[in-house]
């Protein structure tokens, strides 16, 4: 919903989350699958330095969608 | 019903009697007794009340100021002292519908009585009003007009006697769009195998909870180059300072906050935590850059991928959240990032 | 598989020095029980009280409710993978106690305080007054345990143990109460897969696919969810219809949502569908799946669910249901999406989520596959909780609300039993 309406106020904006369908049923438009729920942004997994790589290269998605011209509700991986 | 119900009408410039579209500036004025559709109302009562007073009021005059009119309605309705207040039928008249919804709303509200009125599912009015007033479903025109106000008689009384209403598609009336529970008359599984045996069989079903429509909304245009665009990070995950100092809460947020990270280049779990409740939070409170990724975006940041960081988090908590809040957490939320400039939103979901 | 369930029927309960069942009351020796549960080390006693249908009595912070029964072959495969080694469950003969429960109580103050319910944290059952027309388990005669952790135990193990006492007595009860016939003998005899549709090629097969856990809240070490496993990493997987109701499957340790033991022995979609087997519809089986935390693992677990249904199975049509929140509703609308791509029709149980009680919010999902939904009621509600004369379980103070056996306005999600997800209550969401 919050993304919603930034966007309909005109401001792009990217979603990430695990629940992919949900923001699609609200018609969200730049949608991005996270890591998980428990952890959006992120891999317990790895040791701090690689986890903060994967980050980063979530946030680089998160940008590349932004800067991507969409005509209807999307789904990033 | 042991007394006569008292009973105020409402009508438009048209069914007052007061002409045609010349008419409809005309403003609220109270006549005594019956006007127009009042007489097969009154019919419609048998005996059970009669129409005491009449208010008309020009459909552009009142749609124009919804509120300010319908104050002025509401003044001039309460020396009537009625136990009930019957609005229209507006049929297919949007302006019309729009007053009918709004004296309905006010009467219950303000005047505390019991109100019905009448109008086409696709009156403007409907979709405006309905969640307020209790609205019985017409067709478009006039022509049913004794039925009508018959069956919203019947409705009314009920209203008035504080009956429950049955179902809206068995009671006639436009639904509020709200849900509530009844004790049901099968078991759920029951129902559930009966339903799924019509659906493989072809034979007609009905869903017991319909799909929220939500309208498209347009994707705001991409953004040219976010290595000179300034970006703010969101989230829902229920992000807070360490101790939640402005008391977010855990769940059914009813605030958005905004927290400087100015001068930070992460979020320690010495500072920050998450307070939602709708996921197992220990993996975020070990490193709070796994809900709100802020350490690598200032790395990105530096690196020249992303323009400007925001210098501030705006979070709230996505659980048991209402549509209402959530929709205005994000319509405050964006009016603040516009006055700031902002190009683009990364939103962190849980 | 042969499953043969020995039915005696409860119609009361009290004290008495031999545990047993006579003349349809369940009596209960109190001594006993609490020694049987104090095996376990984690405990430093039990509580033990009853409470009847219509007893003036309010049961606070209830963890779970269980039907008393036993395994009488293969004799002590009861709840396996928990209580006892793991052994083929589903088949044989299992004792049930109809009519009577074992409630737990937790008697540990959780820091978990995630749901600042009123009382405690934990759900209510009342035995009288408005909340309880909403629950079954205000019809049963209830034995309420109310175990007090040994010092130096842990939240995490407490909870651990709190389960498996439940597990525990609902076992010694039942086994205790031989030596009378049962009163009512049910028998449910699927027969192997490539027979099953035999004598009924004219009905629809119907598959269930049943989600057993959602990781939004991940399950921990311990937990004994499928045949003792925590089904951290589980994939979809077919069981049989008769291993759901006698002990393979169960609810974890610590999530409120997971419903009651009692509600999986008495599982209403597979006593339904089996009940139901022969007569308008071909059970051919269940399929277990979970709601994972990922986006790639969820893709995976319903395309393969659904898969397993239509394509292994056979089926013609699946019953899906879901566990914990809102989240696992995003599994439902993909397994739907799945079905429906695979020619295979479905049904959604769903239990409402709106707070408000606008209809927009009653569910987050929106995918047109989905377009054949039940509804189990919504638990937002509130309902007007009475003042009582008796309490159980309230020794651990409340941290919000009044004195727990005052009047208390309450959301129907804190009466146990009320909601279900599953189905195994008595409501239904309706439009106004």
């Amino acid at each position: 919903m919050i993304a919603r309406e930034l966007e309909k106020a005109g401001v792009p904006v990217v979603q990430l989350t695990a629940l992919t369908p949900i923001p699609n049923t609200l018609g969200v438009n730049r949608v991005l699958a996270s890591a998980a729920i428990t952890y959006p942004t992120g891999d317990p997994s790895l040791p701090p330095a690689e986890e903060k790589q994967v980050r980063k290269q979530y946030l680089r998605k998160a940008l590349k969608a932004l800067q991507q011209q969409v005509e209807k509700p999307e789904v990033f991986y | 019903m042991a007394k006569a119900l008292r009973v105020v009408h409402y009508v438009n410039h048209f069914f007052g009697q007061k002409g045609g579209e010349a008419a409809a500036g005309l403003p609220p004025e109270v006549r005594e007794g019956p006007v127009g559709p009042g007489l097969a109302l009154e019919k419609a009562l048998e005996g059970r009340g009669r129409v005491v007073a009449t208010v008309v009021c020009g459909d552009d005059h009142f749609s124009e100021n919804l509120d300010q009119v319908g104050q002025q309605i509401m003044a001039l309705i309460k020396p009537y002292a009625p136990d009930l207040v019957v609005a229209g039928p507006a049929y297919g008249s949007g302006r019309y519908g729009m007053a009918c919804g709004k004296v309905c709303e006010l009467a219950q509200r303000e005047l505390r009585v019991p109100a019905i009125t009448g109008m086409n599912e696709e009156n403007p009015g409907a979709d405006l009003f309905r969640r307020e007033a209790l609205i019985v479903s017409t067709g478009e025109t006039a022509r049913t007009m004794a039925q009508d106000l018959g069956r919203m008689v019947r409705l009314a009384e009920k209203l008035v006697e504080g009956q429950e209403l049955g179902e809206p598609a068995q009671e006639g009336y436009i639904p509020h769009g709200l849900r509530k529970n009844r004790l049901a008359e099968w078991s759920a599984s029951r129902r559930a195998v009966d339903m799924l045996l019509a659906k493989i069989g072809g034979r007609s079903f009905q869903t017991e909870l319909p799909l929220p429509k939500f309208e498209p909304v347009a994707a705001p245009a991409a953004i040219g180059d976010v290595s000179r665009a300034r970006i703010a990070l969101i989230t829902d995950g229920g992000l807070v300072p360490k101790g939640n100092p402005d008391r977010l809460e855990s769940r059914g947020a009813t605030k958005w906050l905004g927290y400087s990270i100015s001068g930070r280049d992460r979020l320690t779990p010495q500072e920050y935590e998450s307070v939602h409740t709708g996921f197992d939070t220990t993996l975020v409170n070990q490193d709070p850059n796994r809900l709100v990724p802020l350490d690598a975006a200032r790395e990105l940041e530096q690196e020249g991928e992303i323009g400007k960081l925001h210098e501030e988090i705006l979070t709230t908590t996505g659980v048991w959240t209402s549509l209402a809040n959530a929709r205005k957490f994000g319509r405050e939320m964006a009016e603040k990032l516009k006055l700031e400039h902002i190009e683009g939103v990364i939103l962190t979901s849980t | 598989m042969r499953l043969e369930l020995q039915v005696h029927h409860i119609r009361g309960v009290a004290f008495g020095r031999r545990t047993e069942a006579r003349d349809g009351t369940l009596y209960v020796n109190a001594q006993e029980l609490e020694q049987a549960l104090l095996e376990d080390q984690r405990l430093a006693r039990v509580g033990v009280e009853l409470a009847s249908p219509g007893d003036d009595c309010r049961i606070v912070k209830v963890a779970d409710v269980v039907e008393p029964r036993c395994k009488l072959d293969p004799p002590g495969a009861d709840f396996p993978g928990a209580l006892s080694p793991i052994a083929a469950v589903g088949h044989g003969i299992t004792r049930v106690l109809r009519g009577a429960a074992v409630v737990t109580t937790t008697q540990m103050p959780s820091s978990r305080e995630n749901f600042p319910l009123p009382l405690g944290g934990v759900r209510v059952l009342d035995m009288t007054g408005a909340a309880s027309q909403l629950t079954d388990y205000a019809n049963t005669f209830n034995v309420v345990l109310s175990p007090v952790p040994a010092s130096g135990v842990s939240l995490a193990e407490y909870e651990m143990a709190l389960k498996y006492a439940g597990w525990r007595a609902s076992v010694y009860l039942a086994q205790r109460c031989g030596g009378v016939a049962p009163d009512q003998v049910e028998v449910f005899d699927l027969p192997p897969l490539p027979d099953i549709h035999k004598g009924m090629e004219g009905l629809p097969r119907i598959a269930y696919i049943y989600q057993i856990w959602s990781h939004q809240s991940p399950s921990k070490p311990g937990d004994a969810i499928l045949y003792g496993d925590n089904v951290r990493w589980l994939l979809p997987t077919v069981v049989h219809p008769n291993e759901v109701i006698d002990g393979a499957v169960l609810n974890g340790s610590h999530a409120r949502m997971a419903g009651e033991t009692y509600s999986i022995q008495n599982h209403p979609v597979v006593f339904d569908l089996l009940r139901r087997h022969g007569v308008d519809v071909c059970f051919v089986g269940v399929v277990l799946t979970v709601s994972p935390d990922g986006p790639v693992e969820r893709a995976r677990n319903a395309t393969m669910a659904a898969t397993m249904a239509r394509w292994v199975l056979g089926a013609d049509g699946a019953v899906l249901t879901k566990l914990g929140g809102g989240a696992p509703q995003a599994d439902l609308a993909l397994l739907a999406e799945k079905c429906e791509q695979l020619g295979m029709k479905s049904v959604l149980i769903i239990s409402e989520t709106s707070v408000d009680g606008s209809a927009d919010a009653a569910i987050t999902i929106a995918t047109p596959a989905a377009d054949a939904i039940v509804s189990a009621g919504s638990g937002d509600e509130y309902v007007l909780l009475p003042r009582v004369a008796r309490v159980i379980g309230g020794q651990v103070p409340t941290p919000v609300g009044g004195p727990p056996g005052g009047e208390n306005r309450v959301k129907i999600n804190t009466i146990v039993g009320a909601t279900s997800q599953i189905g195994a209550n008595r409501l239904v969401g309706v439009e106004y």
